[in-house]
């Protein structure tokens, strides 16, 4: 009797010590502010990571098991979807906007280029439930996941009563979501001294640093909040951006500004992807804007630049592309077990 | 191990000393009886039936003339459906008391803190897809006169942002206990419909002014059984 709980004892410690283990400290890059994300209340573990992964990538989420998460937000692209202006769902729906790259989203206040999303727990309800996008129910996902082993068995190694519910289903997702950390591209290895920037990407940095910086707030590359950027409206899709939700026309126009970290994979830009190319967005920039009464007070003269102060801007633009995480295989497609 | 057990009801015992279990019970009700989803009723010569009735309180106090007493806060979505729903026990200061407070609805606070489970989980259906935030009340029915397809209204009222927070607080006065030991709460449905014109309002289904004006009326219809 005293040998059996001296052996429950043993036990019942190394569980405590391997689950210690298996709970990991959010890694913030030192240079990074502090995320927004409490992680209090979703601590973070390998185990749930890992099964966020498996959902993510896995289209049972959608009614008719035929779109994932990574069918419009896929790893080669830096999480964003390319080859499309405007993303598209179940049954080829075309949606109204440009799925955006999901990176960094520790430090995001809001999701959706409109931010009508509050917390990146609930953001999959989304597209989960969007008759355009995957048209399911979260009650009908926890149901259909139940009805698989490898998902009773991986809910069950981490939650001791089994049940798979709304609440752990969107957690564990938001898990992996908040693992696509972005933060080895070459600006990042130079803002850590282990390399320096060319003279034309320094130049680069520096009319970044004059133009784009209010905006596009480095070390992210964007402050998160809304701004209307002169977009001509697209009589086509009549978005009014931040406006449908707020219903204030002080947002009329509003879209979230975008992070520029990963540009080279994330293509086309803008909410609606309508630009294909870097110069494009600079062109844009330069002689594109469209005035109206939210206009963005930085940009209501438009930014100049010449040809070659242009070359130099997308030079820096592109020291901000970090090819370790679009092919790091910790994000990618899950092996299958 | 059992002195372990002994201990733990001891240390159980005293620190909710000062604490009971009570039941706060919601009676749903129509033209003075218990509401029955999906019978007809007449209302101001109009067929009706209601289909789905389902809402959120929280942040419950026992009030004692000016004294109120918090209970642990919690969350309880009462749904018509589940008659189990319907009675909720809460672990409240020991005494008699005279009121509730409570919200009709899910506070602010936790509309944007990330995603909750158990009354607040999202597969409940008592969660927005398309915009973050808990539709504090649901209800929904048919009746000829609603020009909607298949005659159907549907109100989901909702929204936690100014200006449109549609939390109401609830203040039930002179309450006792029934022979059951429960404090029962009676809503009158049929006042509520009373309230609104079906052939002209029958789709609520994001936050808005009038989202906020019927979570009021809706909340005007709790009151005490006498």
């Amino acid at each position: 009797m005293k040998n059996r709980r001296i052996l429950v004892g043993i036990v019942f410690g190394a569980l405590v010590v391997l689950s210690a283990f298996n709970t990991v400290k959010f890694a913030k890059p030192k240079y990074f502010p502090e995320p927004v994300y409490n992680f209090t209340l979703n601590p973070i573990s390998l185990d749930k990571i890992e099964l966020g992964r498996k959902l993510f990538y896995d289209p049972i989420l959608s009614k008719d098991s035929s779109i994932s998460c990574a069918s419009c937000h896929s790893p080669f692209n830096a999480f964003a979807h390319t080859d499309h202006d405007l993303s598209h769902g179940i049954h080829d729906s075309i949606g109204t906007r440009n799925a955006p790259s999901l990176v960094n989203l520790a430090w995001q206040k809001s999701f959706m280029w409109d931010g009508a999303i509050n917390h990146l727990d609930v953001q999959a309800l989304a597209p989960i439930s969007h008759p355009g996008e995957m048209a399911d129910d979260i009650k009908n996902v926890a149901h259909k996941l139940s009805r698989h082993q490898v998902y009773t068995k991986a809910f069950s190694n981490i939650y001791t009563d089994n049940k798979i519910t709304g609440e752990r289903i969107l957690k564990v997702m938001a898990q992996f979501q908040l693992s696509l950390v972005s933060s080895n591209s070459k600006y990042d290895s130079v803002r850590r001294r282990q390399s320096s920037f060319s003279n034309q990407e320094l130049h680069g940095y520096a009319l970044f640093a004059t133009h784009c910086n209010t905006c596009h707030v480095e070390p992210l590359f964007s402050s998160y909040e809304f701004a209307n950027n002169g977009l001509a409206i697209d009589p086509t899709l009549n978005d009014y951006g931040r406006y449908k939700v707020t219903k204030k026309s002080s947002d009329s126009l509003l879209f979230k500004i975008p992070t520029l970290r990963n540009l080279k994979y994330s293509y086309p830009y803008m909410h609606d992807g309508r630009f294909d190319k870097l110069r494009d967005v600079l062109n844009h920039y330069d002689h594109g804007i469209v005035t109206s009464e939210t206009i963005s007070p930085i940009l209501k003269e438009g930014i100049s630049l010449s040809s070659k102060q242009k070359t130099d801007l997308i030079a820096f633009l592109l020291t901000l592309n970090d090819k370790e995480f679009v092919f790091n295989k910790k994000h990618s497609f899950p092996s299958i077990r | 191990m059992k002195k372990v057990a002994i201990f733990c009801c001891l240390l159980f015992s005293i620190s909710f000393s000062n604490l009971q279990a009570q039941v706060l019970k919601f009676d749903l009700q129509f033209q003075g009886k218990s509401l029955e989803l999906d019978k007809e009723y007449i209302l101001n010569g109009n067929p009706i039936t209601i289909s789905k009735c389902k809402f959120y309180i929280s942040n419950i106090q026992f009030g004692h003339g000016r004294k109120f007493q918090a209970v642990k806060k919690m969350y309880h979505l009462i749904d018509l459906e589940k008659p189990a729903s319907l009675s909720t026990p809460i672990i409240g200061p020991k005494g008699y008391w005279v009121s509730f407070l409570f919200d009709l609805g899910v506070d602010s606070i936790r509309s944007v803190s990330g995603v909750y489970g158990n009354d607040l989980d999202p597969t409940n259906g008592m969660y927005w897809a398309w915009q973050s935030g808990y539709i504090n009340t649901k209800i929904e029915g048919y009746t000829p006169i609603c020009p909607a397809r298949k005659n159907k209204f549907q109100f989901h009222l909702g929204g936690y942002a100014y200006p449109n927070n549609s939390l109401q607080k609830v203040n039930i006065e002179s309450t006792t206990l029934n022979k059951k030991g429960q404090y029962v709460i009676t809503i009158a449905l049929d006042k509520f419909f009373e309230s609104i014109d079906l052939s002209k309002e029958y789709e609520i289904m994001s936050p808005s002014k009038r989202a906020v004006a019927l979570s009021k009326t809706f909340s005007s219809v709790f009151q005490y059984e006498k």
